[in-house]
């Protein structure tokens, strides 16, 4: 728009007026193009709209309107009406109805009022017997599920006498060298009715075979137990950055765990597909949609090309 | 899953996800902001329908998480569940004219970058490139760009900032990483490494060959995860079964995005 800012002392012409947006691309009803006009102007040429934060040239528009955005830059209109839905949306269409394709409103037909989620608080630190106490503390005060934190020795495959390891064993999480420590972390904790979830990625399938030992020496049916290995190794090149080696047989390493875990271990998570990390390195919402998305579609590719077709 | 795979099992149409307020979100300054960042953000998870949630202690910038501050964070998500209503009917948002739409514009956006990526050959041949870590890029410069000129606010960090202690950091010792050594010591010396080193030699040879599909009812013969578990039950460690597959395999090192 070419236009000169309006002058404050004449009443705003639409086109270049911050009311102009509530016509273009969009077919406003009756009723809001006469709020728009009726209310909305006055209230503007009034109080104006102020950017959130310091003005600059990517808050303010060219007639010092307040451009306001979502935290990933997505612009965000003043006022959202059905105008701003596609000319063919309907509820039936685009929502449908909870515990029913496409599930838009959620997977169970009584949201939480049958089943609250999973508290599940991401904890371990120092040694695996601290931790032990930890997740025994969080247990008994309402927890419902464990989920670990490794430390960074472990998650880059390194054991905690590893030179690489210096100065890093248990400060990030806790030190996991071989099963004995896995016994350690779990001692006291049944692991046929505890769900257990382990941000483990390179290193998934390593810690994951502790874990299956730990619980089949509690006397644990590998049938019944469940739980969740991050395990989700193409965030890690993506965003993370905890790779070991090259992301083909690193991906060979996750399908191996599918199937075995499609085979034995039927209850248990063997991915978790992470937007966590995309995110926390700093891409917009769309880019964690996208990324995280496109990374299952990956994992399902591959899935396949070794046979695995029974889930679908 | 449907439409793409065309997978006819319902259950993997469905979205089961796990939620965790954001780390990177919780700044140092004024550390007890946290709790309601936090909220703020669980509430948004719980508004999502999420099935399993983790929130963040309000002291995670600095220092592992004291008893009290994960205390609070379980509370936090105990009063989202119990005492604000919002779990008491199904997807309260459901319909919001807002909400509908960016979830359609994010929709859409995101099946752009399928696209892209589908051209380029799946997600390793994209990475191979580095084109999601350029997109990541760019998108954090201009957030850190917004933050400095101040054209996004953050609470007690570039507005409202007061002149406070700087943070008390947890110290964890070397006790830990001298514990481990001890405890690596003793068993590297009570176990039978004969054992570990067949196992691990087993181990490598499956690593080595092209995993084949299965016929039904068994996982291919080359799958790692058995010859682990054999080496797991020999007490071989975390970092011996690693090395073994680092000998197959190789290190990757990333590609340069500049």
């Amino acid at each position: 728009m070419q236009k000169k800012p309006s002058s404050r002392s004449n009443p705003p012409q639409v086109a270049d007026s911050p009311i102009s947006e509530t016509f273009e691309n969009r077919h406003p009803s009756e009723a809001e193009k006469h709020w728009a006009e009726k209310t909305l102007a006055p209230t503007i040429e009034k109080a104006p709209e102020r950017p959130i934060g310091a003005p600059t040239g990517i808050n303010v528009d060219e007639h010092g309107n307040a451009r306001l955005t979502t935290i990933s830059g997505v612009p965000i209109r003043r006022l959202y009406t059905q105008a701003d839905l596609p000319a063919d949306w309907s509820e039936e269409q685009y929502l449908g109805y909870p515990g029913q394709p496409p599930f838009t409103r959620g997977i169970h037909a009584t949201g939480y009022r049958g089943k609250l989620y999973t508290m599940r608080q991401f904890s371990g630190f120092a040694s695996p017997e601290e931790t032990n106490q930890r997740y025994k503390y969080l247990l008994e005060h309402g927890g419902s599920g464990l989920s670990v934190a490794f430390d960074l020795p472990t998650l880059m495959g390194y054991d905690s006498d590893h030179p690489a390891s210096e100065g890093e064993v248990g400060k990030c999480g806790v030190a996991i060298d071989s099963l004995e420590d896995m016994e350690i972390l779990f001692n006291g904790i049944d692991l046929e009715k505890t769900t257990v979830s382990m941000t483990i990625n390179s290193p998934a399938s390593v810690l994951w075979a502790m874990y299956l030992v730990v619980a089949e020496k509690q006397g644990a049916d590998w049938k019944k137990i469940s739980g969740t290995i991050q395990n989700d190794i193409l965030k890690e090149y993506i965003a993370q950055k905890e790779y070991i080696y090259p992301p083909a047989p690193s991906m060979r390493l996750v399908i191996d765990t599918f199937e075995f875990g499609s085979k034995f271990t039927p209850r248990f998570n063997t991915i978790s597909i992470s937007g966590y990390h995309i995110r926390e390195a700093g891409s917009t919402a769309l880019q964690e949609l996208a990324f995280t998305l496109y990374d299952g579609v990956e994992y399902v590719e591959w899935a396949r090309r070794r046979g695995l077709e029974g889930f679908l | 899953m449907k439409d793409r795979f065309g997978a006819k099992n319902q259950r993997t149409w469905l979205m089961r996800f796990h939620t965790q307020t954001a780390g990177v979100s919780l700044p140092a300054q004024q550390p007890m902001n946290n709790i309601a960042r936090v909220a703020v953000q669980a509430l948004a998870a719980v508004l999502g329908g999420t099935q399993s949630l983790h929130t963040d202690s309000y002291d995670e910038a600095f220092a592992l998480p004291t008893e009290e501050a994960a205390r609070i964070a379980l509370r936090t998500q105990q009063i989202i569940a119990y005492e604000s209503g919002v779990a008491q009917t199904v997807d309260p948002l459901g319909g919001s004219y807002f909400l509908e739409n960016l979830t359609l514009q994010m929709e859409n956006g995101a099946f752009d970058y399928f696209g892209k990526m589908d051209a380029m050959g799946g997600m390793v041949k994209a990475i191979e490139r580095g084109y999601p870590q350029k997109e990541i890029a760019e998108s954090s410069y201009q957030y850190q760009r917004a933050v400095e000129a101040k054209e996004k606010v953050i609470v007690g960090v570039n507005e409202f900032a007061i002149e406070e202690e700087p943070p008390h950091t947890l110290y964890i010792d070397e006790t830990v990483a001298h514990q481990q050594s001890e405890k690596l010591k003793n068993l590297r010396a009570r176990r039978s490494n004969e054992q570990v080193r067949s196992a691990l030699d087993a181990l490598k040879k499956a690593a080595e060959k092209e995993p084949k599909a299965a016929a039904n009812g068994t996982i291919s013969s080359a799958n790692t995860m058995p010859y682990i578990v054999d080496a797991v039950r020999a007490y071989a460690t975390v970092g011996e079964i690693c090395e073994a597959l680092r000998q197959v395999y190789g290190t990757y090192t990333e590609v340069s995005i500049t």
